[in-house]
């Protein structure tokens, strides 16, 4: 190819490449020097500033339990919502239940934020029908309370869940899951032990998205949340307001990046580790697999497994459900 | 396996549903008299007949309108023009490098990010200002006019490239000939979703906006710490069908705007070229 063409795409792509660098790339790196750089010296002092801060580490253990709590809900609200979109709509209808799911998260969110206060406020769209009912007292509300915070996290949640979870739930290849029926795996364990697996890159994209998306979000917790509500991301967002743009600010926001990516990392290995039953051979199934390797095929033309009342044989048949996969994949 | 379950279907209808009570109850709320958003219900347009030019919520949104159309000509053309080198073999360190920093850029909380973009400003002597507004938004952006165009470049056959080439058409004139008209559905979602994410980008404005400058997500920020204010229901009901149009327009041009929103990342846009 033409040097002279790819010297001049790579000038064209420069004004990119540097607007990334100076104000993506750079202005990070000098986050964790900043966090560093004291004006007492090079050191962990600003970080001590705010470790050693008892209300900044208490904030901080409710921002990262208020996350863990949302990721959970959340991938419980979104996954049976993915699964049924990646397995049981057709495919003229699937594009336009996606567009359905997505439309809210790309509204505004500041938009939907201030949605959600209308509509939960006292006396409002949700709390006058309540009380009519008398299901709630007379002007109650969880606005101004952390719940309201949860709910909105949740809320924001599941579009992006529902659209990572449902490319994994598309692709499980069914066989494998009437392997599983077959081989005498109830609806639980076919759960845990096919369906996650093969599941797991995208559950964890969409723990490590939501997770980190929470534990860094500010906005939602200042409309929603009332004064019990503060999160450790409205520390830092009002420091930066009232102009403390400074090394404990950045020592702040290294901080909390480096603990949410420090529990994401954990959440991660602990799916790997429930994961592994799909995951290649191990010695545990080795003297079993020639034979249920066999058995897998024929199996599914014999009695199904699905009244989940597995007899001792396939209990132990279905311990090697993995080597099935094996198999057909 | 075809059948549907219920339970399921069910569970599905529900949550779709519930992702769009808050908006339809804030649009109910618009059309509402009671200026504390409590019910009962009684039907009004006054507060949609507040919206007049001199409102502080009209000239924010005049405001962010501004903002999002200048960002996303920039995106537009600083995206393309980075997509178009992706897509070409070479230097494979810096093109390591660019990809992990649009996936930084997107994956770093925008609160952390705009701190660090507040930082350099600072540095560079631009502090809070238009300018520093300007470029810390388009860097946000920046990423997903990059994703959608690089997949539709990807999935560009390059024989065609190679048939421009070989009948005599250099570089310049295969772009804007052949290219370019291959992407052009793809540099248009590009567009709009720069615009989008900009007028969303509600961090960044908030941390880089010099002071007199207020978007409208900034705005209603600043508005919301005293209260509800029903004009805003108004604004934000007109904002939200704007919003939604667009979203539609862009899911149909670039058939996967879910996927890259999502921060899946690029993937084929599904469509043939030809």
């Amino acid at each position: 190819m033409n040097p002279l063409a790819r010297v001049g795409r790579l000038i064209l792509a420069m004004p990119g490449i540097g607007l990334l660098a100076l104000f993506s790339i750079v202005p990070l790196v000098l986050l964790v020097v900043d966090a560093v750089n004291a004006p007492t010296g090079l050191g962990f002092d600003q970080f001590a500033r705010v470790v050693e801060n008892p209300q900044y580490l208490e904030r901080l253990a409710f921002t990262l339990g208020m996350a863990f709590v949302v990721t959970v809900v959340s991938i419980a609200i979104s996954w049976p919502v993915a699964w049924t979109i990646g397995r049981h709509v057709g495919e003229r209808n699937r594009p336009v239940l996606l567009a359905l799911v997505i439309i809210p998260f790309l509204t505004s969110q500041l938009l939907l934020i201030y949605a959600m206060m209308v509509l939960l406020g006292a006396k409002g769209p949700l709390m006058a029908p309540l009380e009519s009912l008398g299901l709630a007292a007379e002007g109650a509300s969880i606005l101004y309370t952390p719940w309201a915070t949860l709910v909105m996290f949740v809320y924001e949640s599941i579009s992006v869940i529902v659209i990572v979870l449902y490319t994994a739930a598309e692709r499980i290849d069914p066989r494998l899951l009437a392997a599983s029926r077959t081989l005498g795996a109830g609806q639980v364990r076919t759960f845990f032990t096919v369906i996650v697996p093969a599941s797991a890159t995208q559950l964890i994209a969409a723990v490590g998205i939501t997770f980190v998306a929470t534990a860094g979000a500010f906005a939602e917790s200042a409309v929603l949340g009332g004064p019990e509500g503060t999160l450790f991301g409205n520390i830092i967002a009002d420091r930066i307001s009232g102009g403390g743009d400074d090394g404990v600010t950045a020592a702040l926001a290294v901080v909390l990046l480096v603990a949410s990516l420090a529990v994401v990392v954990v959440l991660a290995l602990l799916i790997t580790r429930v994961s592994r039953p799909l995951r290649p051979l191990t010695d545990l199934d080795t003297a079993s697999a020639p034979d249920s390797a066999r058995s897998g095929r024929p199996g599914r033309s014999g009695q199904p497994g699905r009244s989940g009342r597995p007899g001792p044989a396939s209990v132990r048949r279905s311990r090697s459900i993995p080597t099935a996969a094996e198999v057909l994949t | 396996m075809r059948s549907r379950p219920a339970l399921l279907t069910i569970w599905t209808v529900v949550i779709i549903v519930v992702l769009y009570v808050p908006i339809l109850a804030m649009m109910v709320m618009s059309f509402n008299d009671s200026r504390f958003g409590t019910l009962p219900f009684e039907f009004t347009l006054k507060w949609y007949a507040e919206l007049t030019p001199t409102n502080p919520l009209i000239q924010a949104t005049y405001t962010s309108i501004q903002l999002s159309i200048l960002v996303a000509g920039t995106c537009v053309v600083v995206g393309t023009l980075l997509s178009l080198w992706l897509a070409r073999p070479g230097t494979p360190w810096l093109r390591n490098a660019v990809n992990s920093s649009l996936l930084a850029t997107v994956t770093i909380p925008i609160l952390i990010l705009s701190v660090a973009i507040l930082g350099i400003a600072n540095r560079l002597g631009l502090g809070q200002s238009v300018t520093s507004l300007w470029l810390g938004c388009t860097v946000v952006s920046l990423p997903y006019v990059v994703f959608v165009v690089s997949a539709r470049i990807a999935s560009l056959d390059p024989a065609l490239l190679n048939a421009s080439r070989s009948l005599g058409f250099g570089p310049f004139q295969t772009f804007l000939r052949v290219t370019l008209p291959l992407i052009r559905s793809a540099v248009l979602a590009g567009a709009l979703m720069a615009f989008v994410t900009c007028f969303n980008n509600f961090a960044v404005q908030l941390f880089l906006a010099p002071l007199g400058v207020q978007t409208l997500p900034v705005n209603i920020y600043a508005q919301t710490r005293v209260g509800i204010s029903p004009d805003i229901n108004a604004v934000s009901t007109l904002t939200i069908l704007v919003l939604i149009i667009l979203v539609v327009v862009l899911q149909i041009l670039s058939g996967n705007a879910a996927k890259v929103v999502s921060g899946t990342g690029p993937s084929g846009t599904g469509k043939e070229t030809r």
